[in-house]
């Protein structure tokens, strides 16, 4: 009997599963690797860990859900199914931020400064800030998305911040400095937002520094979005960005 | 066979998908280090690179950091905090209002010997842009147009490439401040003169590039012949200090035509008046002699404007021989401010004296005995605006209750100070440099004080802005004031911009730490003749060292006792207990700020308001 050699007949099933079993393995390490990677420096920016987070929240504890079942619960969570629709489809040049306790769209050219975790969690002070694009003017133009949690270090509820914010250091809202309108509400991606306008004049640059803030009180803390500019640009472009990204926001609490 | 192929196509899908999760255009580098696992040695590869996702993760990963530093070296730590920071200040709203700010801040922190330079940022300051395109490719063009000017890029500070300068620095006093032109001056080739081009300019670091940019601007303003820079000069932007002087300047000419126009001066007063030769302040004054001694008509404000610009009068200073008395008079106007606040029995607790002084760029500073030094200027200045003379208001109670109020607030800024200092000395560590978590913490406290007094005493509403525009510090204590009101953010953000030239605790800790262990290194690769015969010049001990400033350090530190480099070195790792302190003692501030807020802000109803 003569034995031929058919490479293709005869190796290739052990030869397969040579291929199989590195894959398997390499394939493991790769989805370990991804996992490690994906916390770290996407586009979109995570305030941290979802399950980490959610235990760390000051005024989580009041829930029904351990800190252990509610950091099981966020992982299982995807940011479709914890913000809603904001979260989804974005419009071109567009990006999304999912800040643990809320989720908003903003134009892809602003940038995102952040703190660390740790002092958000001390403080109960959660704060985003974003630069945006040149509009010109002598002031720099920005927009704060901050969440006020229960029992933060700064103002005790959002009627504090409405005061403190509606009028300067001498209790009035009028004087050659600064100016502020009287508050009034609004609805912002339907919940209800006082409103607070103001301007300050900057010495140093000579010029009028304006901002707008909606204060949008929730069941647990309360939220505030700031936008400053210099006056002379301060309904510009930036601005309407402002209003959509408010319109798209999502609060958690 | 097909089912083989899907059988691969599965295998190969994680491949796929994570080339989707590759986060940033750049982080490609640091994806291989991410995907195999965070260790020590490949994160800090990483970091060399400029990464800022593997500082982060260094920071945040407390099992690898403890890997890395167990053998007590805290390198890495600073590489990721340095890296960090640097991400923070990237980030912060830069355009072209503040970049000078920004080139503040990069100078403590990009150059020779600094610790970015090992994370591929510097030593050259262009490299603050390449790493800008290379991790940020969606950065705002106007921020990095700013970062442009700020690292004071040759193309656009000069406009061309094309251009060779020679500038000759001769008894020109900025040599004396600048250690990188006195090397290249010690050159004997040098002649006193730099030739620029834009090859060497990229071997210059931010301050030498400063100094050339302030040198041409002066020489504009010699050619012109004027008390004020040349008008024309383009680089009168790169230099925050001349164009204030230049604003001011312009300002002054105004008010000069006006009193010229007016027709009341006598053709000699106009003349005098109007020559070149007088300075800012001399002008200033001879317009204010005309305001008040004629029927010029000039507003408040003008009026107040020329009072801030000119030189204080002989009766508004307080007289050498009376100055001890008035010294105890103050201390205890002071102290009976301070116990009108929470903030201010604070700092009575420790004691408080006054005594006055002539203070170079600072309102007040303390003297080794823990004495309250307040500049005499700054006195000077609130009774020229508010038209005291030093002999009235040393007999006059109500005047000097109101100049104590006014200088009140340097006495908390002041004892906020020495208690960082004294936790610092109780950490066991060196800090003889001011940072900008000390403003913050001092700045706060004062803010705190300002805004308790101002919630008592309905007069001392205004005491700060009715002034803001005529003088720096009665600026610096609204603003602050008003910023701490909005928040911590808010307050932060504006106390970094305005002291952008002072070095953060990390940034600081982070150079010293490099310096320290690189000569440690270079030590020890001597010889032990070698070693023995650099001994003789050991000539610091312990002691002297740490109360070096960070600049200082870096000049001194082939000086230093080994035994006291080993000892400083040791002393960082409880560096991290001493940057907590910062923020404990914000926290602190804020509560406090807070609690005193909810017992007297009147509660304006803004009805429906519930959390």
């Amino acid at each position: 009997m003569i034995f031929r050699i058919n490479p293709l007949r005869d190796f290739m099933p052990c030869i397969a599963v040579y291929i199989m079993a590195f894959f398997l393995l390499f394939s493991f390490a790769v989805f370990a690797s991804v996992a490690a990677a994906s916390s770290v420096g996407k586009n979109e920016i995570k305030a941290a860990d979802s399950s980490q987070s959610l235990e760390n929240m000051p005024g989580k504890k009041a829930e029904k859900t351990n800190a252990k079942t509610a950091g099981q619960t966020a992982h299982k969570r995807t940011p479709e199914k914890t913000y809603g629709a904001a979260a989804k489809g974005l419009a071109k040049g567009y990006k999304k931020i999912i800040h643990l306790p809320y989720s908003c769209m903003i134009p892809e050219a602003w940038s995102v400064s952040e703190k660390s975790a740790d002092r958000e969690k001390e403080t109960g002070v959660y704060h985003r800030e974003f630069t945006l694009g040149s509009q010109g003017g002598k002031l720099a133009s920005f927009i704060f998305a901050d969440y006020y949690a229960q029992g933060n270090i700064e103002f005790e509820n959002a009627e504090d911040f409405i005061t403190v914010n509606s009028m300067n250091d001498a209790d009035e809202t009028e004087s050659s400095t600064d100016k502020y309108e009287p508050v009034r509400k609004q609805k912002i991606a339907g919940k209800n937002a006082f409103v607070i306008e103001r301007k300050e004049k900057r010495l140093n640059a000579d010029a009028w520094e304006k901002e707008k803030l909606y204060v949008i009180p929730a069941s647990k803390g309360f939220y505030v979005l700031l936008y400053s500019a210099d006056e002379k640009v301060f309904a510009n472009s930036n601005l309407k960005e402002f209003e959509k990204m408010a319109a798209s926001f999502i609060m958690k609490y | 066979m097909p089912n083989l192929i899907l059988f691969i196509a599965v295998l190969f899908l994680p491949h796929f998908l994570h080339a989707q999760n590759i986060p940033a255009r750049f982080d490609n580098r640091t994806y291989t280090v991410l995907s195999s696992g965070n260790s020590a040695q490949l994160l800090n590869k990483a970091m060399s690179a400029g990464s800022i996702s593997a500082a982060k993760t260094y920071l945040a990963d407390k099992k690898v950091q403890k890997e890395a530093e167990a053998g007590g070296d805290l390198s890495l730590r600073y590489k990721a905090q340095a890296l960090t920071e640097l991400n923070y200040i990237a980030n912060m709203d830069w355009d072209d209002s503040n970049f000078n700010s920004l080139n503040q801040m990069l100078i403590s922190r990009i150059g020779r010997d600094k610790t970015l330079s090992s994370c591929g940022v510097g030593p050259e300051p262009e490299k603050y842009l390449e790493w800008l395109k290379a991790f940020f490719p969606k950065y705002p063009q106007k921020s990095y147009k700013s970062a442009e000017k700020a690292v004071r890029k040759w193309e656009v500070v000069f406009g061309t490439s094309a251009m060779r300068m020679c500038i000759s620095w001769e008894n020109y006093s900025i040599r004396d401040d600048n250690a990188e032109l006195n090397r290249w001056m010690s050159d004997p080739q040098s002649d006193n003169t730099v030739y620029i081009d834009t090859f060497s300019w990229l071997s210059f670091d931010l301050l030498l590039r400063n100094a050339i940019i302030n040198k041409i601007i002066l020489d504009d303003m010699t050619k012109d012949n004027s008390c004020k820079p040349y008008c024309g000069s383009r680089l009168l932007e790169y230099s925050s200090s001349v164009q204030k002087q230049y604003e001011k300047g312009v300002r002054v000419e105004k008010l000069e035509r006006k009193a010229i126009a007016s027709g009341v001066l006598s053709s000699a007063q106009a003349n005098e008046l109007s020559s070149r030769q007088k300075s800012l302040s001399d002008k200033a004054a001879l317009l204010d002699k005309y305001f008040d001694g004629s029927s010029i008509n000039a507003s408040l404000e003008d009026k107040l404007y020329i009072d801030a610009e000119r030189g204080a009068r002989p009766d508004e200073m307080i007289p050498a021989d009376k100055r001890e008395i008035f010294e105890v008079m103050l201390s205890a106007a002071v102290s009976d401010e301070l116990k009108k606040a929470e903030a201010g029995n604070k700092a009575l607790s420790k004691g408080i004296k006054i005594k006055i002084g002539i203070l170079q760029n600072s309102y007040s500073a303390r003297d080794p005995s823990g004495e309250i030094i307040i500049d005499s200027g700054l006195i000077s200045e609130y009774m020229k605006l508010k038209g005291y003379a030093a002999a009235s208001v040393m007999t006059v109670k109500a005047q000097l209750s109101e100049l104590a109020a006014y200088v009140a607030p340097l006495a908390v800024y002041e004892t906020a100070l020495a208690g960082i200092e004294a936790e610092a000395e109780k950490a066991g560590i060196h800090n003889n440099t001011r940072t900008q978590e000390d403003e913050i913490t001092a700045l706060g406290e004062q803010s705190l004080f300002i805004a308790e007094i101002q919630r008592k005493d309905a007069s001392a509403k205004n005491r700060y802005r009715s002034i803001a525009g005529y003088s720096a510090y009665a600026h610096r204590c609204a603003e602050m004031t008003a910023a701490y009101r909005r928040g911590q953010e808010r307050f932060e953000k504006t106390v970094r911009m305005e002291n952008s030239a002072l070095p953060s605790v990390s940034s600081a800790a982070a150079n010293s730490y490099s310096w320290l262990v690189a000569e440690k290194s270079r030590r020890a690769a001597l010889s032990a003749a070698q070693l023995e015969e650099e001994s003789y010049n050991f000539i610091y001990a312990y002691d002297e060292a740490k109360s070096m400033s960070v600049n200082e350090l870096q000049g001194s530190i082939r000086f230093i006792e080994q035994e006291g480099l080993e000892k400083m070195i040791s002393q960082f790792r409880q560096m991290e207990n001493y940057m907590d302190f910062h923020s404990r003692a914000a926290d602190e501030t804020r509560r406090n700020y807070r609690r005193m807020m909810l017992r007297t802000v009147l509660k304006k109803a803004v009805k429906g308001v519930k959390s």
